[in-house]
């Protein structure tokens, strides 16, 4: 009976970061996804109606949740007068708890260097080029994780086992 | 309540702002240049370096764009529109005029690709002036269509901004006001930021010719206003709302009636009847005269 409650706690021991770990990047998979979401929101709001950064920013905040949701609301305008927009949008990315790749992080980034500084067309382009690039990133960390996951469930489970037949 | 010059450098970079408003100067525009040293610009027109820690503050591109930033409130794109037409009207009724290299597309003005200077115009909002006009323009029968006539520079906007407000808040008139270039109410965020009186519509940012017919169809005014009068579908539309038993109140550039009649333009704008009278405006030192002559037909 011990042993049993042993070879379980030991099994759990090895998956339990694992299953952690591979949360962690669905999450960061899901986060791609809605960040590219919104990038493509705040490009067909500024198609149509050409709305002022204040508004265009509240309205990608409004449709966005979780760490997109504080990215946009973590943007304050009012800093300009200390800080140009570019530098404004870039600690936004590091204080909202976005967690991204430095690929995805230079991405995100690039947007900033335009949004607000350029005209409709351009910020529409930068949008655009972001949301792509940010889509790629996610379909390959998706298809990453299919193998990668299969590959860790059966390493840790490997490693439990190994644990159970030299403990036991 | 914060001064005209407060309202003006809060859209400054903090630096700039501290710099300007520890200078103890009240200029009428603040002057920005890459690459030179950042200047206020007197009454009398004459440029003087701003200093911060006992030297010339130099400016950079990155200042100017960031002024333009902190302008715009980091909307550029809802901002070009208005900036290829000459000047960014901002809250308070002042104006930020940009130079640089232009994005010219089909030989129209685009946008801007890089700044170079950048003029910040304080408003200072001039009330009192103009009663004795006023009196002239708004008689016990009606208000009478005036034509405000003077050289440029000598405030025939203000004048014009000022017999606006009185019409309005003082003489009872429902006003209609055809601001094409948004220089006379400065409307921001529909609002108008110089106070044109409490029954003045508003067109901003429309065509003279196609504003005083939409006005006269939509608002029902009692009095036009219109600033600087410079073409024939002008003339046509004053015209137009003459006939209709309206007043009209306008502003042209010019020394006097004679001028006036030596150019085609203006001749026929007098040859139509539009006007019954014109205020001319002199300058004497810093103060202003208006005199008030009537136009004879033919």
């Amino acid at each position: 009976m011990v042993k049993a409650v042993g070879t379980v706690c030991v099994l759990m021991g090895c998956l339990l970061p694992v299953c952690q770990r591979l949360r962690l990047e669905r999450e960061h998979i899901a986060q791609l996804g809605a960040l590219a979401q919104a990038l493509d929101g705040m490009r067909r709001r500024l198609t149509i109606c050409a709305p002022p950064m204040e508004e265009l920013l509240a309205y990608a905040g409004r449709t966005s949740e979780g760490t997109v949701h504080r990215f946009f609301t973590a943007l304050r305008l009012e800093e300009l007068e200390q800080r140009p927009f570019a530098a404004l949008w870039d600690g936004a990315i590091r204080s909202s708890g976005l967690s991204l790749s430095r690929e995805e992080q230079e991405t995100l980034s690039q947007v900033g260097q335009v949004l607000g500084a350029c005209g409709a067309e351009e910020q529409c382009d930068s949008l655009a080029n972001a949301a792509e690039t940010l889509r790629r990133c996610q379909t390959r960390r998706r298809e990453a994780l299919r193998g990668e996951g299969r590959l860790w469930y059966t390493l840790a489970a490997s490693a439990g086992l190994l644990a159970v037949l030299i403990l036991f | 309540m914060a001064t005209p010059l407060e309202q003006a450098a809060a859209f400054l970079p903090r630096e700039l702002r501290l710099a300007v408003l520890s200078s103890g100067q009240d200029p009428e525009e603040l002057r920005l240049r890459a690459g030179r040293p950042f200047a206020l610009c007197g009454a009398d027109g004459r440029e003087t370096p701003v200093l911060w820690m006992g030297k010339p503050l130099e400016l950079t591109a990155d200042d100017l764009r960031l002024t333009l930033e902190i302008s715009t409130c980091a909307s550029y794109h809802a901002a070009v529109e208005k900036l290829c037409q000459g000047f960014l009207p901002l809250k308070g009724g002042h104006r930020l005029g940009v130079t640089g290299t232009v994005d010219l597309r089909e030989g129209k003005i685009h946008g801007y690709r890089a700044l170079s200077s950048l003029c910040l115009r304080i408003a200072h909002p001039v009330q009192g002036i103009g009663w004795e006009a006023a009196e002239q323009v708004f008689r016990p029968e009606g208000a009478v269509s005036t034509l405000l006539l003077s050289p440029p520079g000598l405030g025939k906007t203000t004048l014009l901004r000022e017999l606006i407000r009185l019409g309005s808040d003082r003489y009872g008139q429902r006003v209609g006001l055809a601001d094409e270039r948004g220089e006379v109410a400065a409307l921001w965020h529909g609002v108008p930021q110089f106070d044109v009186g409490a029954s003045t519509d508003v067109l901003d940012g429309c065509p003279k010719a196609e504003g005083l017919q939409l006005l006269l169809r939509t608002m029902n005014p009692q009095l036009l206003a219109a600033d600087e009068i410079t073409a024939p579908e002008d003339i046509a539309a004053l015209s137009a709302a003459a006939n209709c038993g309206v007043s009209v109140l306008a502003t042209a550039h010019g020394g006097s009636l004679e001028d006036l009649r030596r150019r085609p333009l203006y001749r026929r704008l007098l040859d139509e009847g539009i006007f019954r009278q014109v205020v001319h405006i002199s300058r004497q030192g810093s103060r202003r005269s208006y005199r008030v002559e009537p136009v004879e037909d033919g």
